[in-house]
């Protein structure tokens, strides 16, 4: 059994609105190992964001596969993938929390379907908050965090299952040099972990640091491995 | 048509089942028409989230239609008889019902029998992330389709047909078929003690195929379950048979009387619920593992599923084998005991 995340010729079209189809990933092969930090770069529109939702399954490669652990995830039924992604953590690029929460509540949120006492789900929560750096903002709902802590809060949300893959759509980009820090060092856990953490960005901050264990370049929708 | 508060239930819950069995065909029609796996095109997007929707709309159907079936039993057992004149059990609510109840029954039989096969090949289906009998699985609810509603409408009819101003002479009926009355019927022609004889030889085979089936290697194991669901089938008929020819008239405490619904009384503790409900147990069951086989020859990714179903298949049907034994042998026993004979 092959362990981590494979695509195969994969490529993405998406209707781009008028009334034809634009392909936005292009026979994407690469495979991401656990254990390792895969950042993709890439200048805006070319396709970062699109590679996460479809490597998470979010969306469906419309040719090629992904394949997870050996299993051709991408061409699951919707109730599989749903149960598969139950070990992914996605740190979307906008936050997306729920306002009306607190942020320690919003945390919480992945572990709801493993079950488990309140208390024991509460302090699993307020370890990853701990380790962002934003264990004083739980009781603050979501509507009162700037950008940066909200940011740095659905990374505490996409981590706190220990998932065993981790996706981060420009997890820096709202963070001071600190907060930048603490991402990589949540980031750099991980790894340790033997999760598969694929993160894209065009923050030079990653790019030129010592996280990443490979690097990757999106141009139009091509995927280059970088030395 | 008479309006009671159980024949309401029952058309309401019917006409619900019906409503959203017709949904899920539609669906199904589409599905077996269109469904591409692998694919990523909308129109394949779309069917996946139509089959789960069919699968919640059917499931959902079933549920009311097995109620319906339960409850439409209850009424025709318990409550309809104080509304036909002369009706002491369902069988003279049936002969007020007209020719037409008795079809409903057997359609109702095969109408859920097949919505339970559909079920168990649906829940195969959905326990693989790749669905990989979607077209199976819809071409199944194709087949069913007609026998369910047929199966509601012979039930609507007969209650249209019932008739609750002319006396009937209910059980006088039965009575008058154990001396060989015009409603005699070819059950009651062979003579009891041959269908005693029967339904203790398969009574004998059902255990042993059984056994065997679970110390046979794998290969052979799959066949004798086969055999062991023609055995239960068979088995079915002759217990059904043996039933009321010989063991009931124990649990009524007369020599001989063959109703089939007068079990289902208050006065016997409705002691025919839990043994028709043993029959229809291993009637449904034995008659899914011959579709089950032919889904492992067919989907190699679903053999170890299919194999743990047909376990637990057999399983179900030694068990409501086993209560019907109970429910059925003790009171001869204990009659015997008591009085030092056999009845009849």
């Amino acid at each position: 059994m092959k362990k981590g995340l494979r695509c195969e010729d994969m490529g993405l079209e998406l209707p781009d609105g008028r009334g034809h189809e634009r392909m936005v990933l292009r026979n994407v092969t690469a495979v991401f190992p656990p254990g390792r930090i895969a950042l993709v770069a890439g200048d805006t529109g070319a396709g970062k964001t699109s590679l996460i939702h479809v490597l998470a399954c979010l969306i469906r490669p419309t040719q090629g596969r992904v394949i997870a652990d050996d299993r051709p995830v991408s061409a699951w039924t919707s109730p599989h993938q749903d149960r598969w992604r139950r070990g992914v953590g996605i740190a979307f690029q906008h936050p997306r929390l729920l306002e009306r929460l607190t942020a320690l509540e919003n945390v919480m949120l992945p572990l709801v379907p493993f079950g488990g006492r309140p208390d024991d789900l509460r302090q699993r929560a307020v370890e990853s908050m701990e380790r962002l750096g934003i264990a004083h903002l739980r009781s603050d709902t979501a509507l009162a965090l700037s950008g940066g802590e909200a940011q740095r809060t659905a990374l505490a949300r996409a981590l706190v299952a220990s998932p065993r893959f981790v996706f981060a759509d420009e997890p820096t980009s709202h963070q001071d040099s600190d907060g930048a820090d603490l991402v990589k060092k949540a980031l750099g856990a991980c790894r340790r972990e033997h999760a598969v953490v694929v993160v894209t960005t065009h923050d030079s901050r990653l790019l030129d640091s010592t996280l990443p264990d490979n690097r990757y370049r999106l141009v139009s929708g091509r995927l280059e491995a970088l030395p | 048509m008479t309006v009671h508060p159980w024949v309401v239930s029952v058309a309401v819950l019917d006409m619900v089942g019906a409503v959203f069995l017709a949904c899920g065909t539609w669906s199904a029609l589409r599905l077996q028409a269109e469904w591409s796996p692998m694919s990523a095109s909308p129109t394949q997007i779309h069917l996946e989230v139509l089959s789960e929707t069919l699968s919640i709309q059917v499931r959902f159907a079933a549920g009311c239609l097995f109620l319906s079936t339960f409850l439409a039993a209850l009424a025709v057992a318990w409550f309809l008889p104080d509304i036909v004149p002369g009706a002491m059990c369902g069988t003279g609510v049936l002969q007020a019902a007209g020719p037409e109840a008795k079809r409903a029954v057997a359609m109702r039989l095969f109408g859920c029998t097949g919505l339970y096969i559909w079920l168990v090949v649906d829940r195969l289906n959905r326990s693989r992330p790749e669905a990989p009998i979607t077209v199976l699985s819809a071409r199944t609810l194709l087949a069913v389709f007609p026998l369910a509603v047929l199966g509601v409408v012979s039930t609507t009819t007969s209650v249209a047909a019932l008739d609750v101003q002319k006396p009937v002479d209910c059980c006088a009926a039965v009575y008058a078929a154990a001396g060989g009355g015009v409603a005699a019927g070819w059950i009651s022609r062979i003579p009891g003690s041959v269908w005693t004889v029967v339904f203790f030889i398969f009574s004998g085979l059902l255990p042993a195929l059984f056994l065997m089936t679970r110390f046979a290697r794998e290969r052979f194991a799959e066949r004798l379950a086969v055999f062991l669901a023609g055995a239960g089938l068979l088995w079915t008929g002759a217990a059904a048979a043996a039933l009321l020819e010989v063991f009931a008239a124990y649990h009524y405490g007369v020599l001989h009387h063959d109703c089939a619904w007068c079990l289902l009384l208050p006065e016997h503790r409705g002691v025919g619920f839990p043994i028709y409900a043993a029959l229809l147990v291993v009637f449904a069951e034995s008659t899914c593992i011959p579709v089950l086989s032919g889904i492992r020859r067919r989907e190699p990714s679903l053999v170890d599923a299919v194999g743990a179903r047909m376990r637990s298949a057999s399983i179900r049907i030694m068990t409501a084998f086993g209560l019907f034994q109970v429910l059925v042998l003790v009171p001869p026993v204990v009659w015997r005991i008591r009085f030092g004979v056999w009845m009849g």
